[in-house]
């Protein structure tokens, strides 16, 4: 375990679906359009109409206390931080095995494509290695909110210490309609490496 | 900045971290030997993780990015040389006390404004002059020229114009996408200075809003409520038609709504679907047939006036609503209202119409309202209008029953029993959309809305309302643009006759000199020659048509008014408009049916200042970024244009833009309006006074006849004898020789003081009348044009969708990609360079990336339709591609598709899918406004 573990916070009734926190992750993180977003926004309705419920979801990295990702990838080119519990993909050493995106229940391991990522880096060894989100480690470093966080005009999000998250919102549950098992790699088989434990409270839709 | 030099940025190391665990996995990684960082070093040998990116080292900017969606909300700016890195929103603190005074939220931005940086950077950016060298509408034809070139020919080409038809030919067309108003304000003091223009009234998106507020409560726009933070005072809200949430109704309107959701406040949302703010902030929704609100209105009124009549508070209602009773001897608060001028005959109120044949205590007589309606057009001619002789039934002698409004509209009795008790028994507050004015009777539900609020009492007092709150309560600086339009004074004599007004001493009279927005089209296509293609009274006693248009920063010409195809083809005709000039940043449709396409300034390329609806705040809008290609501010070509006619000293006057904002800003100053100068407040971004909690109406709730609204009867309106007088004024012979009232009933007007028993095609009260392309739930639509014999089986209802504003930001990637799907049902968006299939014509949408159109699963079941599918939408004024989404977000029978997307026809077919290649160009009936949402029959097969 880190010594302090980051987490989000998310309010189902609260969130529209209306992607500002999707493209506000984008713009910051120069995530060109394309098929890598590193925040993603899916929705569920239930019932008939006009009798239906719009369950939105939207989710990024969940910055594991047990992250699968890092333990599946088989080059070591995922890590967790000691001191905030977010983990980071060096792209340096990442070799496009994608062991990670199938191990991670969330689909949070993103891959560029060539006209998203045109230019191959030097120091990547593969076209498009891993990317994900870093809890905007950048912004944290200078005391702001993750970008989509600061985004929401429904202040649908939210962000802090595991420990502050829980105490600012002491109802908040572990899961959401829309939210995969835990336990599950992408496949849906139970992870070897055991339950996942993602940094991320929520708010139910009543 | 790519991830890789941020995540490497090794002259900006801040922090080091070591791998403390997940090292399993380091024998594996040796065996991959070429894998590691920079130079093939594999962690093994060194530290792999890697370092905190410091944020680039850019200027900030405080400003905004306007649309015209309503926010008009803050943007921060990460600027370095000119150019733009990043875009966040409002930082600053978060102050949320909704209700009072202290309350100062963030401004937060939606995904348009984040979306910005890919519209600003996009390659397809229009950078030069462009003239067209062959036929309107070919895109091969344009031609670069300079600005020289572009200057003189227009210039001498406009001075022509002038010559031979007057300054009244020229017309600058509604144009709403450059939200800091330089655009108008440029074309506008460039036709001033030259003699005027043709002008306009109302706008687009509201107009019956606009017209039916001015004459039946006496507002300058719109009906008008209390302030937003007001609503946590509400015990109940409705939101009719109002997906303010997703259009962004006013900067933090979604959140203020969440935030009295959120303190038990419960919400009925009134939609023909599950719109996003139905689906996130409604308790309730209650579905309805669209188009048919009037009806559903009527219904609850008729269980007021029976079930619920002993609780009526009838002295307060005659009090503050004129003509809700009938009311022979009706008397104005305004003394100079001549008694006996303005009255309401028996079977002539509203209250007299709902309850039908049959008799009600407060009335005089039962309806004298006829059972149809007619349809006020061309009857002879090459422009005879289809609806030559058709009638509409109104049911002027059926009780308007909460069974009756059922029927037409799909709501449960009991349901609308139960909103009518919700009104009448608790403070409510009615937040209106406007799809529900979209269609070609616009006017009623606007109407019946403000007579139910009146009749409930929820206006005027805390927590009661209907309306919008008060439009401008601050304003931006003065750009001392402004020339008054000398055109505007000689057509009032021309385009209204006022001897068929009682009065017209209430408002400041738009209509008397302007043609409806609306009609720009029939004024090119028929003005001039006596005849309009609407049987419009005006387009018909224009003398000269439309012949020269300035279409700057706007997509009205060809994309975002009714039938795109008709417009098309009028504006291709050379001997109607002799010149069309569109200033623009892509290449749109209305922009390809050009002879000159100018490259214009976007937002922050130029400085200028904004303020959004609800005004609540002044947005800095500043000019920091590098203006790419040969691009100009639309100041700036005016002024060239100016310059070739002799006026450019003039136009200028020698002043920079800044230095008109700044002026415009300091004279703020100086009288008091703002309390910061100018460059503090372009340091901050944002100006932000205090505001007050306003009840709007208060006062005449309390005190009508000492407080009186600006209406002849000092009351709101639910018998507004002006407003039908007002459109016999226009020059329209209302009297409908079909036959004459029921029950020997009259109506009086300034010409018939006595009263005449004729029929007429506008009536002084708000109805239900069927829209012309309408549906009712139970199927009994008289579907005058036999839409559904010819196969138009579905309706077609658009909706301000998330990712653009209007047509604005339509090809931007960022939106686009979460919104659309490729044939593998992929995110995915068009590439900005299109390439040619097969040497042939540009095929833009060849990978088969369409507008969504949204379809019921029962539909999609019938039609074998799946999510993907691409559909051919069509009816006898166009055709488009979509791509199929099924959802239980909507209702059977009607297909919902976001209106804006870009026209762009290959061969018969808009591939663009753009809602206005099927929609109508017939305006309303009273106020000849847009009609565009929801009045539109359509057929879809698999294509």
């Amino acid at each position: 375990m880190s010594a302090k573990q980051m987490a989000f916070y998310f309010d189902q009734n609260r969130c529209m679906g209306c992607h500002a926190c999707v493209v506000a992750c984008k713009d910051w993180n120069d995530v060109k359009p394309g098929q890598a977003r590193w925040r993603r926004l899916s929705d569920e309705e239930v019932g008939t109409f006009p009798d239906v419920k719009v369950f939105n979801l939207v989710m990024s990295c969940n910055h594991c206390a047990n992250p699968a990702c890092t333990a599946a990838c088989p080059v070591g080119a995922i890590y967790k931080r000691e001191e905030d519990g977010i983990v980071i993909v060096n792209r340096d050493l990442c070799q496009d095995i994608r062991a990670c995106l199938v191990a991670c229940p969330y689909g949070a391991p993103q891959f560029g494509d060539d006209t998203s990522e045109p230019v191959k880096q030097a120091s990547w060894a593969v076209k498009h290695p891993m990317q994900k989100c870093t809890m905007c480690w950048d912004r944290l470093a200078e005391g702001l909110l993750p970008s989509c966080v600061a985004s929401c005009p429904q202040r649908a999000l939210d962000f802090g210490t595991a420990e502050a998250i829980a105490a600012k919102y002491p109802t908040a549950v572990r899961t959401v309609v829309g939210f995969p098992d835990t336990d599950k790699d992408a496949n849906g088989n139970t992870l070897k490496s055991g339950d996942t434990v993602p940094s991320i409270f929520f708010k139910p839709k009543a | 900045m790519s991830i890789k030099e941020k995540l490497l940025d090794k002259a900006n190391v801040t922090r080091r971290t070591f791998l403390k665990g997940a090292s399993v996995a380091g024998a594996t990684a040796a065996l991959y030997g070429c894998g590691g960082g920079g130079g093939g070093k594999t962690y093994m040998e060194e530290d792999e993780t890697v370092e905190v990116p410091k944020i680039i080292d850019a200027t900030i900017i405080n400003g905004s990015t306007p649309h015209n969606c309503g926010g008009r909300c803050a943007s921060k700016y990460y600027v370095k040389d000119g150019v733009v890195k990043r875009i966040v929103t409002d930082e600053g603190t978060d102050k949320n006390a909704l209700g009072t005074t202290a309350n100062d939220p963030q401004r937060r931005s939606c995904v348009r404004c984040r979306s910005r940086k890919q519209w600003f950077y996009r390659n397809d950016r229009l950078l030069y002059p462009l003239k067209q060298t062959g036929n309107r509408g070919d895109v091969n034809g344009f031609v670069r020229i300079s600005w020289e070139q572009a200057f003189n020919e227009i210039g001498t080409k406009l001075k022509s114009v002038i010559d031979t038809y007057g300054a009244r030919s020229l017309h600058c067309i509604y144009a709403s996408a450059d939200s800091t108003g330089w655009s108008g304000a440029a074309v506008n003091r460039l036709f001033n200075m030259l003699g005027g223009s043709l002008p306009y009234r109302d706008d687009y998106s509201w107009p019956a809003l606009d017209h039916v507020a001015t004459f039946t409560e006496g507002a300058g726009y719109i009906p008008e409520g209390n302030s937003r933070g007001d609503v946590v005072n509400a015990e109940h809200v409705f939101l009719w038609s109002y997906n303010g949430l997703e259009a962004i109704w006013g900067t933090q309107s979604g959140w203020y709504l969440t935030q009295a959701r959120e303190k038990g406040i419960p919400m009925t949302a009134i939609d023909t679907r599950v719109s996003k703010t139905a689906a996130t902030i409604a308790d309730e929704l209650v579905t309805i047939a669209p188009t048919t609100d009037a009806a559903l209105i009527l219904g609850m009124l008729h269980h007021l006036l029976t079930t619920r009549m002993a609780n009526l508070d009838v002295s307060f209602i005659k009090a503050h609503l004129h003509g809700f009773f009938d009311d022979p001897a009706a008397t104005s608060y305004h003394s100079s209202v001549a008694a006996g001028t303005y009255v309401v005959p028996n079977g002539a109120s509203l209250s007299a119409f709902v309850m039908g044949n049959v008799a009600h205590a407060e009335n005089g007589a039962a309806s004298i309202y006829p059972d149809t309606i007619g349809y006020n057009v061309n009857t002879s001619g090459t422009l005879t209008d289809p609806l030559a002789g058709k009638r509409a039934p109104i049911d002027g002698q059926t009780p308007k029953t909460p069974e009756w409004a059922s029927a037409i509209t799909g709501v449960p009795a009991a349901k609308i029993r139960e909103m009518a008790n919700t009104l009448l028994d608790k403070n409510c507050s009615i937040w209106n959309g406007s799809g529900f004015q979209r269609h070609s009777e616009s006017e009623q539900a606007v109407w019946l809305l403000r007579v139910l609020s009146v009749v409930t009492k929820n206006f005027g007092a805390a927590g009661c309302s209907y309306g919008m709150q008060p439009w401008s309560w601050v304003s931006g600086p003065a750009n001392g643009m402004g020339v008054s339009n000398p055109v505007s004074s000689t057509l009032t004599s021309i385009l209204y006759d006022a001897t068929e007004m009682t009065t017209t001493a209430f408002y400041a009279n738009d209509t008397k000199n302007t043609i409806p927005v609306f009609t720009w089209l029939d004024a090119l296509e028929n003005g001039g020659t006596g005849q309009s293609r609407w049987n419009d009274g005006q387009i018909k006693a224009l003398p000269v048509g439309i012949k020269c248009i300035f279409n700057f920063a706007g997509n009205v010409l060809a994309n975002q008014s009714g039938d795109v195809n008709l417009s098309k083809s009028v504006l291709a005709d050379r001997t109607k408009a002799e010149l069309l000039v569109t200033c623009e940043h892509f290449m749109t449709a209305s922009a390809m049916m050009c002879d000159y396409v100018l490259p214009g300034t976007m937002q922050m390329e130029k400085p200028g200042a904004s303020t959004g609806w609800f005004s609540e705040e002044v947005l800095s809008v500043p000019g920091v970024l590098e203006i790419p290609g040969e691009v100009k501010s639309e100041y700036d070509i005016c002024a060239g244009i100016a310059s070739v006619l002799g006026i450019g000293a003039q136009y200028t006057d020698g002043k920079t833009m800044e230095d008109r904002l700044a002026a415009g800003w300091a004279a703020g100053v100086t009288a008091g309006t703002y309390d910061i100068s100018y460059e503090e407040f372009k340091k901050n971004g944002i100006w932000k006074p205090t505001l007050p909690i306003t009840i709007k109406y208060k006062a005449f709730r309390e005190d009508p006849a000492n407080n009186p609204l600006n209406t002849p009867s000092g009351k709101f309106e639910a018998y507004a004898q002006w407003m039908m007088e007002d459109y016999q004024a226009r020059h329209y012979n209302n009297l409908d020789s079909y036959g004459t009232l029921e029950n020997t009933g009259v109506i009086m007007d300034a010409k018939r003081p006595a009263g005449s028993t004729s029929m007429r095609f506008v009536y002084p009260i708000p109805m239900y009348i069927p829209a012309v392309e309408g549906r009712h739930a139970d199927g009994s639509h008289p579907d005058l044009l036999g839409r559904e014999t010819a196969g138009y089986k579905y309706t077609l209802h658009t909706w301000h969708m998330m990712y653009r504003s209007h047509s604005t930001l339509n090809s931007v990637a960022y939106l686009n990609e979460n919104y659309k799907k490729d044939v593998n049902g992929n995110p995915a968006f068009l590439p900005e360079t299109r390439k040619p299939a097969n040497g042939k014509a540009v095929k833009t949408w060849e990978d088969g990336v369409y507008e969504p159109v949204w379809v019921s699963p029962v539909d999609a079941a019938k039609l074998g339709l799946s999510s993907g599918d691409r559909v051919l939408i069509e009816n006898d004024r166009g055709k488009i591609y979509a791509s199929v989404v099924v959802t239980q977000r909507v209702p059977e029978k009607v297909l919902y598709i976001g209106q804006g997307s870009w026209h762009s026809k290959e061969g018969s077919i808009d591939v663009g899918g753009c809602a206005n290649s099927l929609t109508h160009a017939r305006p309303s009936r009273i106020c000849q406004g847009m009609t565009l949402a929801n009045d539109c029959r359509v057929k879809i097969t698999k294509a």
